[in-house]
């Protein structure tokens, strides 16, 4: 990932509290940045997903929220680690409709969607980090 | 706990939806809807998210699962207010909610809901509103 | 010579004690002595030395000077042929130059300024778009931030720190040429005809070698032909920012949202559909959704050239998008080929309603919201509008 961080917080992923304020931190980011109402609503929903991702499947974790400076663009990085059971295949993690518990399994294929970068550290019994990029 | 208030219209089940909310604020919804519906014998209900600025999959979810069970209830939903950047946002996510109606405003899903809620039978299709 | 009058001197102060050694054979160690301490004169100047009163007698005496002589000579040639030490030595002076010429410009900075203001009008061929005053206030700002840095800078590289505010001045100057329109050799050359009055100052400077002057000169060309370039960066920078923003206002203007009828608009869209457009595109029509509180929005592609996979594919987002709003689209203004383009790539259009001509189009979206077009009998000659109102 490229690009030099200037500014973070960190949340924990506890409970399901601890994802709506994720959410609303998220948002605060994103208004200070400057982005779009729809990149910010991208941003957030992705937050929302892999914050959900870490709390259901990672077994709770927490958040890293960046801003990334590049040259002259400006972005927001989000990175999610959890000490769970990692993810045996990701490939399949990330195709559409792929889901192991109740659910439409469009987490973690949608947030990639929804961001400009995505990077994802998983081995089973390892636990996962999920890093994604915004660009303004 | 909180709960989202449910309104009742006549036949009519009216949700607003106006706060952030967490996943088991949503299922506690999905349980009070469904269990209102078949106490009083709603023919439709309609969810107002404009207030909604963000949708995730699990709301997303949550909303499909009401359509669902109201349907075996015997009940027209039609979710109305969604704003453009959260349509949006759904899209690229890959949700495209298949099987829920929409309406621009809680007027236009009043009128289409007294429209089909008196149909019996297949009243689901997209572009059968026989007017 | 300073050195070989000293060694002489010495030669008296220590071989005074020698002189009378001298008129009695010395013993060797210290004739060796004796020799020694002037083979450091004789290093520098053996002719003098030999001149010296002093008179080299032994035949050991010889032989050291001749030793002396040949090792200086070939020493010279290394020297000569090694551009090493002359390098060395012509970067210490060229150092010690650059400042002297800094300096020189500080002192006779009017001087500078009327060799470099003449330059530039030779130069300038627009003098429409910047006056004399103007341009005379810039070429002394740019002049006095030069004489600003610290004494000690080196005029070689631009690029350090000390030269900053220098760089920044160019940049802001050639910015705001860019938008009153110069070219961007025109803005570079501001900045060459500098090189002029400098190369001038440098010759001025007493007592130069052609070797260092040579030095000073290229350094100087070098200095400016690199600001220049800066200048001329700044300059298309400028230019790219202006032209960005060109293209976001037609990018905003070239995606209008009309209103056909009460609850019915309309988004004739004209060019090419690239993501970056696609974005603005859907955003604004489900604004416009949104604000005139329509049903049915009829998007019409008459006016886009090609569609391709990907141009299918953002039109099915934007379809999708509307109708999670709850806003129905219709597709219209499919030209034949695009028709079968659309078929050849197997897009699924199975869920959109798509219609030839927008009127068609217009048609549908009236008979689905409940409203029908009749004729009316004319009524004398007057003219009366064919659909009443519905």
């Amino acid at each position: 990932m490229t690009g030099t961080v200037s500014k973070t917080e960190k949340l924990p992923i506890k409970n399901s509290s601890d994802v709506v304020f994720v959410r609303q931190r998220v948002r605060v980011w994103a208004t200070d940045l400057k982005f779009s109402l729809v990149d910010q609503t991208k941003v957030v929903t992705a937050a929302s997903e892999l914050g959900r991702n870490t709390l259901e499947h990672g077994g709770g974790g927490e958040l890293e929220i960046a801003e990334v400076v590049e040259g002259a663009r400006k972005g927001i990085r989000l990175s999610f680690s959890d000490k769970g059971p990692g993810i045996a295949d990701v490939k399949q993690a990330l195709t559409d409709g792929f889901t192991s518990k109740q659910g439409m399994g469009l987490g973690l294929g949608g947030s990639k969607r929804l961001m400009n970068e995505f990077d994802i550290q998983t081995a089973p019994g390892e636990g996962t980090t999920v890093t994604v990029t915004r660009w303004k | 706990m909180e709960r989202i208030p449910i309104l009742r219209m006549g036949n009519f089940l009216l949700v607003t939806i106006q706060v952030d909310m967490h996943d088991k604020l949503a299922l506690t919804l999905q349980d009070d809807l469904t269990a209102k519906i078949a106490a009083v014998g709603a023919k439709g209900v309609l969810i107002d998210i404009s207030s909604l600025e963000i949708v995730d999959s699990f709301i997303g979810r949550t909303l499909a699962n009401i359509a669902s069970m109201a349907r075996v209830l015997d009940a027209q939903t039609v979710v109305v207010g969604m704003q453009p950047a959260v349509a949006i946002t759904l899209v690229e996510l890959g949700m495209s909610l298949p099987g829920i109606r929409t309406a621009l405003n809680v007027e236009s899903g009043m009128q289409y809901l007294h429209e089909t809620a008196t149909a019996y039978g297949d009243s689901e299709d997209y572009d059968g509103d026989s007017e | 010579m300073p050195l070989a009058k000293a060694a002489t001197q010495k030669e008296i102060e220590t071989g005074n004690d020698l002189v009378d050694c001298s008129r009695q054979p010395m013993d060797r160690s210290s004739l060796e002595r004796w020799e020694l301490t002037n083979l450091l004169s004789a290093w520098y100047d053996p002719i003098s030395v030999l001149g010296s009163e002093r008179t080299w007698t032994t035949p050991r005496t010889f032989h050291h000077l001749a030793v002396i002589f040949t090792f200086q000579q070939r020493f010279s040639r290394y020297l000569v042929q090694s551009n090493r030490l002359k390098r060395g030595l012509a970067i210490c002076r060229i150092g010690v130059g650059m400042a002297k010429v800094l300096d020189a410009v500080r002192r006779k900075q009017e001087t500078v300024l009327d060799g470099w203001l003449q330059g530039i009008k030779a130069g300038i061929r627009r003098r429409d778009l910047i006056d004399e005053r103007e341009l005379k206030s810039q070429a002394a700002e740019v002049l006095s931030t030069l004489c600003a840095a610290p004494p000690d800078t080196p005029l070689d590289d631009p690029n350090i720190a000390a030269w900053q505010p220098l760089r920044d001045l160019l940049a802001t100057l050639s910015a705001s040429r860019a938008v009153q329109g110069f070219t961007p050799s025109e803005t570079a050359l501001f900045v060459l005809s500098l090189k002029a009055p400098l190369f001038t100052i440098a010759r001025e400077q007493k007592g130069e070698s052609a070797d260092q002057l040579y030095a000073e000169i290229t350094s100087i060309d070098d200095f400016i032909d690199k600001l220049a370039l800066h200048t001329t960066d700044s300059f298309i920078h400028g230019r790219d920012q202006v032209i960005a923003r060109q293209q976001e206002e037609m990018l905003e203007l070239s995606t209008p949202v009309v209103t056909l009828w009460d609850g019915i608009v309309a988004l004739p869209l004209i060019g090419t559909l690239d993501s970056a457009r696609t974005q603005v595109v859907m955003e604004s029509l489900l604004q416009a959704i949104v604000e005139t509180n329509s049903r049915f929005a009829i998007i019409d592609i008459t006016g886009v050239p090609t569609v391709d996979t990907l141009v299918a594919q953002h039109l099915l987002k934007t379809i999708t998008a509307a109708r999670l709003m709850g806003a129905e689209c219709i597709l219209s203004g499919i030209r034949p080929q695009i028709a079968q383009t659309i078929v050849h790539l197997g897009i699924n259009l199975e869920d959109v309603i798509t219609k030839a001509k927008l009127s068609d189009a217009f048609k549908l979206a009236l008979e689905r919201s409940g409203r029908s077009v009749t004729r009316v009998a004319k009524v004398n000659a007057s003219a009366q509008s064919g659909a009443r109102e519905l």
